[in-house]
């Protein structure tokens, strides 16, 4: 489980560039969950996901792995087995000579036989969608979208209990995003990690996640299922984020036909309820 | 002076080869494309398409293997005027943060004046114009690492605008930006060909970005396989999916509607307009 209360983080402090970056934040995210965080640049959610591994300190408050103030640990090496973080753009990471020994890296930090590596490569690899042949190239020869799978590979190779992803798809197209988070769905799937998964894609976290959490200004602004996230369209245009183009259109049609649901994020749904609505020719003027 | 056509593309062909195999990829096929002054043009395809290749081939940062490339009548081959081609295709990439190199915004904005050996007071009209353009004046003397990913993409274009080209040819501006910073790079982008009169070609992959343009060229396995108004190539749902391109929701939503048997436009590009569709069936059914 991992849980902050009250976190505060200050960039700078006591500097003339001091700046609030979190205030006060309290979450609970129970083992097991796919949970998508969202805010737009600024908001606080990349300094959130540093604290999860130590990587910052919060300013006050505390953070708990599995019921453990991390802040009181001597070492954070285990922590950051446990809390395994995929950066933004983490194929610029990569620098091994082979995509197996950039794989390994971590599983051997950890320590671990090569037995057991080597299982946790070809796992990690296999997981990502990478060939057995992809694993001897060199990853600088790969495509972007495999040196993406690669380098996350790298991270699930430490089997960590809480994987965090920050932007995985960001500057892939379409077909190559669908496939990463598909890989990441499946991943959740068989191996019951927990997940908290970054974006600013409202499509990507409806298709993906149960939860929702938005961040504002350095605050917690919502934090819910998808569907109780989508029907507060109007706020979550305010503080910058776009909601997906079907929630919009169901909520302008509300207006006329009170029936039509809220929080509508998927094509598919909206088409049946519009269908309906169409088919029972139901018009409040 | 230069032809209407700012950018023309005839019958080329580029292939990358390996130095180490000797083989050869072909990554683009019997291109011919023309882009007349003013116009705005968006490139879509998926990733592997050939279209960032394809926005290189513009600028003569790569060279047809066959086939010509002139820009303003010059032939991009032509290495003695490598430099009158950059100055009148000016190009801005993905990630802000490589282009940016100065400490300060406006003697980012002045590097390639400078360097094209502008006098100084040309320049500082120059800057103070391109900044003004894409709203960044205000910030001239702030550090670009304090900015955000959309400001920092603004002052890459402000810096291209300074050097006064004929075309602007931005290769997936806002694919490291989110929402707002797109927005704002989308607005700058069509402000500039709407009120500048500024020739634009927009490598994306996103279609509500290419929905702005006066004309979508769809380039998938290096060719161009539809060229013509955002309206027409974005009805087209299934035709663009199996080429792994996303469709708008809206358009999306449209589709299926009229495949459910309702008599609706499929050529919507956005929520407005989708909305306004539906609400006068709902009409048409209340009656």
């Amino acid at each position: 489980m991992l849980k902050l209360e009250d976190v505060s983080y200050v960039y700078q402090k006591g500097s003339p560039f001091e700046k609030e970056a979190l205030k006060n934040v309290n979450i609970t995210v129970e083992d097991g969950e796919f949970v998508g965080l969202i805010g737009h640049t600024g908001s606080g959610k990349s300094t959130l996901i540093q604290l999860f591994n130590g990587l910052l300190k919060p300013s006050s408050g505390r953070v708990l792995i599995d019921g453990v103030d991390i802040g009181t640990l001597k070492s954070l090496r285990d922590v950051r087995f446990k809390v395994g973080l995929v950066m933004q753009y983490p194929e610029y990471q990569l620098f091994e000579e082979t995509v197996y020994k950039d794989i390994a890296f971590g599983p051997r930090n950890m320590g671990l036989s090569e037995e057991e590596t080597d299982r946790r490569v070809r796992f990690a690899a296999s997981m990502v969608g990478l060939s057995e042949a992809a694993l001897d190239k060199s990853p600088f020869e790969m495509s972007g979208g495999q040196k993406r799978r690669a380098a996350i590979a790298g991270i699930l190779a430490m089997e960590p209990k809480i994987l965090v992803l920050d932007e995985p798809t960001a500057g892939l197209d379409p077909s190559g995003r669908d496939e990463i988070l598909f890989k990441i769905k499946d991943m959740h799937a068989r191996t019951g990690a927990t997940v908290i998964l970054v974006t600013h894609s409202m499509e990507d976290v409806a298709r993906l996640a149960e939860r929702i959490i938005v961040m504002n200004k350095g605050a917690l602004a919502m934090d819910g299922s998808v569907r109780e996230v989508f029907s507060r369209g109007a706020e979550l245009e305010k503080m910058g984020l776009a909601v997906p183009q079907v929630t919009k259109i169901t909520d302008n049609l509300r207006e006329r036909v009170p029936s039509v649901k809220r929080g509508i994020f998927t094509v598919r749904e909206a088409e049946r309820e519009i269908a309906a609505a169409l088919r029972e020719g139901e018009v409040n003027r | 002076m230069g032809t209407d056509d700012i950018i023309k593309i005839e019958n080329l062909n580029f292939s990358y080869s390996n130095s180490e195999t000797g083989e050869s990829t072909e990554v683009l096929k019997n291109i011919n494309l023309n882009v007349r002054r003013g116009e705005f043009v968006a490139v879509l395809g998926h990733n592997g398409s050939g279209k960032s290749t394809l926005a290189k081939l513009m600028n003569a940062i790569l060279t047809p293997t066959s086939g010509r490339v002139l820009a303003d009548g010059i032939d991009t081959s032509d290495e003695s005027r490598l430099f009158d081609i950059r100055s009148r295709v000016g190009m801005v990439f993905q990630n802000p943060d490589n282009q940016l190199v100065t400490t300060i915004v406006e003697e980012d904005v002045a590097f390639a004046p400078e360097n094209m050996g502008v006098p100084p007071a040309e320049i500082r009209k120059r800057v103070d114009y391109a900044l003004k353009t894409v709203g960044m004046y205000e910030f001239r003397r702030s550090a670009p690492h304090h900015l955000s990913g959309g400001q920092k993409q603004r002052v890459a274009i402000a810096g291209v605008l300074a050097m006064m080209p004929d075309v602007i040819v931005l290769d997936e501006p806002t694919a490291m930006l989110d929402p707002s910073g797109r927005r704002e790079i989308m607005d700058t982008v069509s402000r500039l060909n709407r009120d500048e009169g500024m020739t634009v070609i927009l490598i994306t992959h996103y279609m509500d970005e290419a929905v702005r343009a006066d004309r979508v060229v769809v380039i998938s396995d290096g060719e161009i396989v539809r060229d013509a108004p955002p309206r027409e190539v974005f009805s087209r749902v299934d035709e663009l999916k199996k080429i792994g391109l996303d469709v708008p929701q809206s358009t999306e939503l449209a589709y299926l509607l009229s495949k459910d048997g309702f008599d609706i436009k499929t050529d919507v590009l956005n929520a407005d307009e989708c909305t306004s569709e539906i609400e006068r069936l709902l009409m048409q059914t209340g009656k």
